[in-house]
């Protein structure tokens, strides 16, 4: 008797979800909403019954092989913008010399779409991280028709791979080169912009143990990694070394001697040296478990994380996946929502899709503008700050965004409400105000309301208007700009 | 289904009047009155506005040492010409024969000799970083070397003359976010437009969510109580400003773009008397590694929003300048040489700016190290000769009311700079 239902048991457990029956997390979600919450850009009716269905373990798995999930459902509403993002820098200038702002629409509505569409979520917030470690500011010179190339062939293919690999990809990058000026540095007097940034922000940290004179000979390393101009026809805009521009003289660098002689090769040389040193494993352990776990994360993850990122050869996706296996993800505190996660994941919860792509573009660059979080526009080479500090002023305009997504069309996007609908009658909600605004306040959040966010909220939809739909909708509203769905 | 939810109905929801703005008291704040001040915002001091220049501003170009051979010596293509240069499209504005204004910089020139504008020349922050990052947080801070105090020198100077009921609106940041200087235990304000600052729908449903929205923050459990808070009282008080019928006085124009914008509404808070004391404006663009032009182009462009925005603002304040001081700051200045692609790269010293209705005169102030190989920082940078933090805390003390310079600046000793008049 006591055999049997052992054996009942375990079959039950068999078939439940890996991690389904794990302790919540201090903040009341269970990991599966934790996971949900740190690795995607938030909620959809879609995911939440997904998401449910693969258990916390094969879920992160999944989204740590981003290239075996299907994504085809990205490909129609992607496709109106496939011309601009598609396009070679020489074709953007060609025609939109005089129009920047239809290729920052692009720009701004692809990547917003993406967040909000794709399954390889994991991978669009990395493009998200990378993208601001390797911050490029599309209002600088031309940079915004070398952008969507960048944004193609550097940063997408290249998130989930090595280190060195992006990171030498960045270096040839004609954005990067522009942006910083290394395309412009001879040497005669080599411009120092890029050689420090790449010290300072992109490998080893403003306190990894380098001095003035390294920024110095680095810059001369770089001398001649160039761009060919935009007389150059179909090469217009493209990598070009410039021999004639290089300091070929021996350089002494972190100690290390670059011999006389070496050309091209210097660049890649300072990038090896950079790429696999100690200080460059911090940054890249810090910023990464700053993105995914806290503001100040805790000493001891970022000690361990650093030093796997050493022993990996720099393994971005090996980095991810000891992250997620540490018990400081899961005991995370509260992470401030960026605006432009904010906007996505109100998108997403209310399964909003585009219908008219251009207008789209013009009101989320306008939005994200607004916000202060338009992608590729923070000026400075740091990238938009991820500190809770940089983005709590901004609650109104959250507020207002959450007001405006309830009407169910933003400018080019409605909500598609048969889908919300559907999510209700797909976990037997009653069309009542109470259950409906519970419900939601479980699905936004991951985790039930508490009686008291449960009853200001109710009472607040039940004040605003008599009618049940207006009830509903004001309630998601409070919910969407209650501090609860601020946080990742 | 049996749900009788429409698209028609949700639409209808709470935003039918979504963008229609709050109810107004009926006069503006900003007209002339007779106001008794309220108990709770008795005036302190001057008002403080704290400008920012973003990225490293080249203060030899702007504040140009036509005195000196080697300025010229040193920028083949960018120096400024000599005011009595023959030739020249545009030459150096003569201040007091050793230093000029840039040309671009003209509408400041009366102001300066008017007495109502100073630049401290080679000045800084002592800390040597070249770092951007790291140099105006030091700057911002109030800190340079130190990396564990993490308020702001202004935000420093507000919570040490907090007093209970204070003005939700006494510190803004144009932005959005308020900038590092005004971190501390007032809450600042991060604003872009003022006009914008109010929720959606209509009046009546957006106090009952502002009500609603005050209960659930209450209840959070991470870090954005005080700043629903500061939001919410925001919200009211800039409702009482009336900035969309604000003009600006004695014929003041200000120009269309950002930085303007920010002063101009800080002039019409200002009139309001809702109770600002500290407003924090940064303008950006000023890492001019390439192509930063000389006369004429990039920095020059940029100078002139700097010009005319101030320019705008002191004619509007009028004699309301008496009580309003502003400083303009930058990291750090540039090199002295220019380099290969006709820009110039991070230095050390630079110039700050005071605009104020009570300095001791106009002009160029502080010690001028020169520009000779051995004058120069590590050899290549214009040498600080003026602490920043010693004009600060001179302001603080003389004209904000401080008695607080040695919290707001720990571990410095402020030397008299002689700026300020009591």
């Amino acid at each position: 008797m006591a055999g049997v239902t052992a054996a009942r048991l375990s079959d039950t457990l068999a078939a439940l979800p890996q991690g389904a029956l794990a302790p919540a997390a201090a903040d009341g979600r269970d990991r599966l909403a934790h996971a949900v919450a740190r690795l995607t850009y938030g909620i959809t009716p879609d995911l939440h019954g997904e998401a449910q269905r693969l258990g916390v373990d094969a879920f992160i798995a999944q989204q740590l092989t981003p290239n075996a999930l299907d994504d085809s459902a990205l490909d129609a509403p992607l496709a109106p913008w496939r011309a601009i993002l598609d396009a070679t820098p020489a074709a953007l200038f060609a025609q939109y010399e005089n129009d920047r702002d239809v290729i920052v629409g692009a720009l701004t509505g692809g990547t917003t779409i993406r967040a909000m569409h794709s399954t390889r979520q994991l991978h669009e917030r990395m493009v998200y991280f990378f993208s601001n470690h390797f911050n490029v500011y599309i209002g600088k010179a031309i940079t915004v028709f070398l952008k969507v190339e960048e944004d193609r062939l550097v940063i997408r293919p290249n998130t989930m791979t090595t280190f060195r690999q992006i990171l030498g990809a960045s270096a040839k990058s004609p954005a990067m080169l522009v942006y910083l000026d290394n395309a412009r540095s001879d040497k005669r007097s080599p411009n120092e912009n890029y050689a420090r940034e790449l010290l300072e922000l992109h490998t080893m940290g403003v306190n990894g143990g380098y001095s003035e004179d390294d920024v110095k000979a680095v810059a001369r390393a770089f001398t001649g990694w160039s761009m060919r101009g935009r007389t150059e026809g179909d090469n217009a805009f493209t990598y070009a070394y410039r021999r004639g521009f290089h300091d070929d003289d021996a350089k002494t660098i972190l100690g290390a001697i670059i011999p006389a002689g070496g050309g091209e090769r210097d660049g890649e040389l300072v990038l090896d040296l950079l790429a696999a040193h100690p200080s460059t494993a911090r940054t890249l352990a810090t910023k990464i478990a700053r993105r995914f776990v806290a503001d100040a994360p805790p000493e001891a993850l970022v000690e361990r994380l650093a030093a796997g990122f050493l022993v990996s050869g720099g393994d971005i996706t090996s980095l991810l996946r000891d992250l997620f296996a540490a018990d400081e993800f899961w005991d995370a505190p509260p992470k401030l929502k960026h605006p432009f996660e904010y906007v996505v994941s109100v998108l997403r919860a209310l399964s909003f899709q585009v219908s008219n792509e251009q207008r789209f573009g013009r009101t989320i660059s306008g939005a994200l503008e607004a916000m202060g979080n338009l992608p590729f526009a923070w000026p400075a080479p740091n990238g938009y700050p991820d500190v809770a500090g940089a983005w709590r002023d901004g609650l109104i305009t959250r507020w207002n965004a959450a007001i405006s997504a309830v009407s169910g069309d933003i400018g080019g996007a409605g909500m598609d409400i048969d889908r919300v609908l559907r999510l209700f009658d797909d976990n037997g909600v009653p069309f009542e105000t109470e259950p409906v605004v519970n419900f939601m306040g479980g699905y936004l959040l991951g985790r039930p309301l508490t009686s008291d966010e449960s009853g200001v909220t109710v009472r607040f939809a039940r004040e605003s208007g008599d009618g049940v739909d207006a009830q509903i909708a004001s309630g998601i509203a409070l919910l969407l700009a209650s501090p609860a769905f601020q946080y990742r | 289904m049996t749900q009788t939810l429409s698209r028609r109905a949700l639409l209808r929801g709470l935003t039918a009047a979504a963008g229609a703005a709050a109810a107004q008291s009926a006069l503006p704040a900003w007209m002339p009155r007779y106001a008794f001040a309220p108990l709770n915002q008795a005036a302190r001091g001057d008002v403080l506005i704290s400008i920012f220049l973003r990225g490293g501003a080249d203060s030899l170009n702007m504040v140009v040492p036509h005195g000196e051979d080697a300025y010229y010596a040193a920028r083949p293509r960018l120096a400024i010409a000599r005011p009595d240069a023959t030739g020249a499209d545009a030459r150096a504005l003569d201040i007091d024969g050793f230093f000029g204004l840039h040309p671009a910089l003209a509408p400041l020139l009366p102001i300066m000799q008017a007495g109502g504008l100073a630049a401290v020349h080679a000045a800084g922050s002592p800390h040597d970083t070249r770092s951007h990052f790291e140099a105006m947080d030091f700057m911002e801070r109030g800190t340079p070397g130190e990396y564990h105090i993490g308020t702001g020198w202004i935000g420093r100077h507000l919570a040490a003359t907090q007093t209970p009921g204070e003005s939700p609106v006494r510190a803004i940041g144009f932005g959005t976010a308020a900038q590092a200087a005004l971190r501390g235990a007032v809450t600042p304000v991060a604003l872009k437009s003022i006009v914008d600052y109010h929720l959606g729908g209509d009046a009546a449903a957006g106090a009952r969510m502002l009500d609603a929205l005050n209960q659930l923050y209450a209840l959070d459990s991470g870090t954005l109580i005080e700043s629903a808070q500061a939001t919410n009282s925001a919200i009211e008080t800039l409702a009482r400003v009336g900035y969309d019928s604000y003009r600006p006085q004695n014929n003041a124009t200000y120009l269309e773009n950002d930085f303007a914008a920010a002063l101009r509404q800080t002039a019409a808070l200002i009139r309001a008397d809702v109770g600002l004391e500290a407003a924090c404006i940064d303008l950006g663009g000023w890492d001019t590694h390439v192509q930063q032009g000389g006369a004429t182009g990039m920095q020059a462009r940029l100078m002139g929003q700097l010009a005319s925005g101030l320019a705008s603002f002191h004619a509007d304040m009028g004699d309301s300048m008496r009580a309003v001081s502003v400083v303009v700051l930058s990291e750090f200045g540039r090199r002295l040489h220019e380099n290969s692609g006709a820009g110039t790269d991070h230095g050390h010293g630079g110039a700050m700016w005071v605009m104020s209705g009570s300095l001791t005169r106009g002009g160029v102030l502080g010690r001028w190290p020169g520009l000779d190989q051995a004058a120069l920082d590590r050899g290549e940078d214009l040498a600080i000769t003026t602490d920043y933090r010693d004009v600060l805390a001179e302001l603080l003390t003389l004209r904000l009311g401080s008695t607080a310079v040695s919290e707001i600046f720990p571990n410095h000793a402020p030397t008299g700079v002689g700026v300020f008049r009591g």
